[in-house]
């Protein structure tokens, strides 16, 4: 877990995720500029760019001669993959879920209600 | 030679079958969980050793090929008949075939844990953020509560937003308490090891029990942890909001069994724990077992196949 926010691939992925569609190396490099101490290659953020899209974590476009990235999943989608990943191995895991159900607002109780009533149906279906 | 012989196989036997069940046996009033995690590891290793030495043993035992290997230095086959001969050679071929299909069943799962680990790992590092106060910890956004540890050389330990609003200041310390315990005591590499002996010997009952029992144990070690740091009041509050578990090691399958009973039993410990304290003589008898339960099948095994290699 060293260098957390020094992490190149780090910066990027905040960077995509922030952005509104699809950006090109030199778009997203100017952005990882903005606020930088010293300023990035065009080489090494390509090079960043493309590894991370080798993962499956970026996807690319083509557009024009160049490619254009954007993040495969959304942030959220990682972080509930995390969760799940932790719930499943904790031995009691329906207990966790039960106290969470009774800990959240009544509004949000109402929505997660709808969520699962939906996903019922859909498994019935 | 027909001594060391007894000696390893019942060791082997006490180990493996009567060990768990009697360690078992022993109530949590009687023996501080940090204690009975060493008699449990060290069960578990006897267990694995007595194993592994029996087929050796049995492997280069005359007149099979494997002793073949030693006679190869002696010059000393002619001595056994063929009839003979052919059976060992046979029981050689079932036992070398029945170890290796225990083992490509075993070794993959311990693969696919590191693999499992180290992608969430990655995960968390393209996702979380770091603690503003506490540097070892990484801070995951999600609603539901949960703490977990992580064995990694920095921020081992992560705590999602939902567990950070449930808990109070002092609640959260004593519930990285808890985690840094876990991580301290290496109870991802022992969770790890438990699984690894669980695919590789499934059917002894001290393996099974160990596998029941052991994640509960290291719980309440870690718990004990942090209450001596922080009070058992406020470490049972806090576990009350959230559940603490030492993270996806990949070695603790859904199947582990104990549900909501373990939370239960954990808080009820901490509240009573303060009455009875374990006697200092359950303590040295435990040590003493720990240590005879590795030794002896490792003299025995070592004696008994030195014995082997004497005879032709």
């Amino acid at each position: 877990m060293a260098g957390l926010a020094g992490s190149l691939e780090r910066s990027v992925m905040d960077v995509l995720w922030a952005a509104p569609g699809p950006l090109r190396v030199r778009e997203l490099l100017a952005r990882l500029n903005e606020n930088a101490d010293k300023a990035l290659a065009y080489n090494t953020v390509q090079t960043v760019a493309e590894r991370l899209a080798q993962k499956g974590l970026l996807q690319r476009t083509q557009d024009g001669l160049a490619f254009r990235y954007s993040p495969t999943r959304a942030r959220e989608e990682y972080a509930v993959e995390l969760m799940l990943d932790v719930l499943t191995d904790a031995p009691d895991h329906g207990a966790i879920l039960a106290r969470f159900a009774e800990s959240v607002p009544p509004e949000d109780a109402r929505h997660l209600l709808d969520v699962l009533r939906r996903r019922a149906s859909d498994d019935w279906a | 030679m027909i001594f060391s012989l007894l000696a390893l196989i019942a060791s082997a036997v006490l180990l493996g079958c009567l060990a768990g069940p009697v360690l078992d046996r022993f109530r949590r009033s009687a023996i501080a969980p940090g204690t009975a995690v060493v008699c449990w590891v060290a069960a578990l290793a006897g267990t694995v050793i007595a194993g592994s030495a029996v087929v050796v043993v049995a492997l280069i035992s005359p007149p099979g090929p494997g002793h073949g290997l030693l006679e190869w230095l002696r010059d000393c086959l002619p001595h056994h008949g063929n009839l003979a001969i052919t059976m060992a050679a046979i029981a050689t071929l079932v036992l070398v075939t029945a170890c290796c299909l225990r083992l490509a069943s075993g070794l993959p799962r311990l693969g696919r844990a590191v693999r499992h680990r180290r992608r969430h790992r990655e995960m968390l590092r393209l996702v979380a953020r770091e603690h503003g106060r506490h540097a070892d910890v990484l801070v995951l956004d999600h609603p539901v509560p949960v703490a977990y540890s992580l064995p990694a050389r920095q921020r081992g330990i992560v705590v999602s937003t939902g567990a950070q609003e449930a808990l109070t200041d002092a609640e959260l310390g004593a519930v990285l308490a808890h985690e840094r315990a876990h991580l301290r005591l290496r109870h991802h590499a022992l969770l790890l090891m438990l699984d690894l002996a669980h695919s590789l010997l499934p059917w002894l009952p001290t393996v099974r029990r160990a596998k029941s029992r052991l994640p509960l144990l290291l719980e309440m070690a870690a718990d004990d942890a942090a209450a001596n740091a922080h009070g058992s009041r406020i470490l049972v509050d806090a576990l009350c909001r959230l559940s603490t578990a030492p993270g996806p090691a990949g070695a603790l399958g859904a199947g582990g069994g104990h549900g909501a009973g373990a939370l239960v039993e954990r808080v009820l410990r901490l509240e009573t724990s303060g009455a009875v304290k374990p006697r200092r003589s359950v303590r040295i008898a435990a040590c003493a077992f720990a240590a005879s339960a590795v030794t002896a099948p490792l003299l025995a095994g070592a004696v008994a196949i030195v014995d082997l290699s004497r005879v032709c």
